[in-house]
């Protein structure tokens, strides 16, 4: 999953970067603990865009 | 000279979030518990020896100052209690190397914090021990 940065405070990390888990390596016990603290937010999958079939004009 | 005078480039992170500008004081406590090894014929009193490997017992004691605003240091603090983390401690914000060492303190349990500190007209700071976990020193 991916998370947006939303605060300054993020070691190595500004506000909008996106980032995973990994990239904050082993220096964070739990990413939950820094969502809950409004220092990351989960980024939620966008759905894709239904597409029309349009019948092609004769 | 060999003096080091902290003036306000110490970095300190936990859980991964830099907390300097709210840092006053930080404290690394580099522990390895004193194993007694004194034997029958020994004329002084010997701890530890080449054999002998005893538990780290670190700590890392912090000042801050408190904030309640959103991502400052009580969003950061409140939700540590009670499970261990990560500090990271380097004496100046420049490249670690081996005149600017850093410190990680893995797995450092902090046991207790008081979310109130106050005193009327004075700014409230709140003081934190993380115990226990391993400590290890970069130099690169």
């Amino acid at each position: 999953m991916d998370y947006e940065v939303t605060s300054n405070r993020l070691n190595g990390h500004k506000r909008g970067d996106i980032i995973r888990e990994a990239d904050l390596g082993d220096l964070t016990t739990d990413l939950l603990f820094l969502v809950e603290a409004g220092h990351l937010s989960p980024l939620k999958v966008k759905k894709s865009a239904k597409t029309i079939d349009i019948d092609p004009q004769e | 000279m060999a003096t080091t005078v902290y003036l306000s480039n110490p970095t300190l992170t936990i859980n991964s979030v830099d907390l300097q500008d709210q840092c006053t004081s930080a404290t690394i406590n580099y522990v390895y518990e004193q194993l007694e090894t004194t034997a029958f014929g020994d004329t002084a009193r010997k701890f530890g020896g080449s054999a002998v490997t005893s538990l780290q017992n670190n700590s890392i004691d912090v000042e801050l100052y408190q904030s309640y605003a959103a991502s400052e240091t009580e969003a950061t603090i409140y939700g540590l209690v009670g499970i261990q983390t990560t500090l990271v401690l380097k004496p100046t914000s420049a490249a670690v190397s081996s005149t600017n060492p850093s410190y990680t303190l893995t797995g450092a349990y902090l046991e207790s914090h008081t979310p109130i500190n106050a005193s009327l007209g004075e700014l409230s700071t709140i003081t934190l021990t993380f115990a226990g976990g391993v400590l290890t020193k970069a130099t690169s």
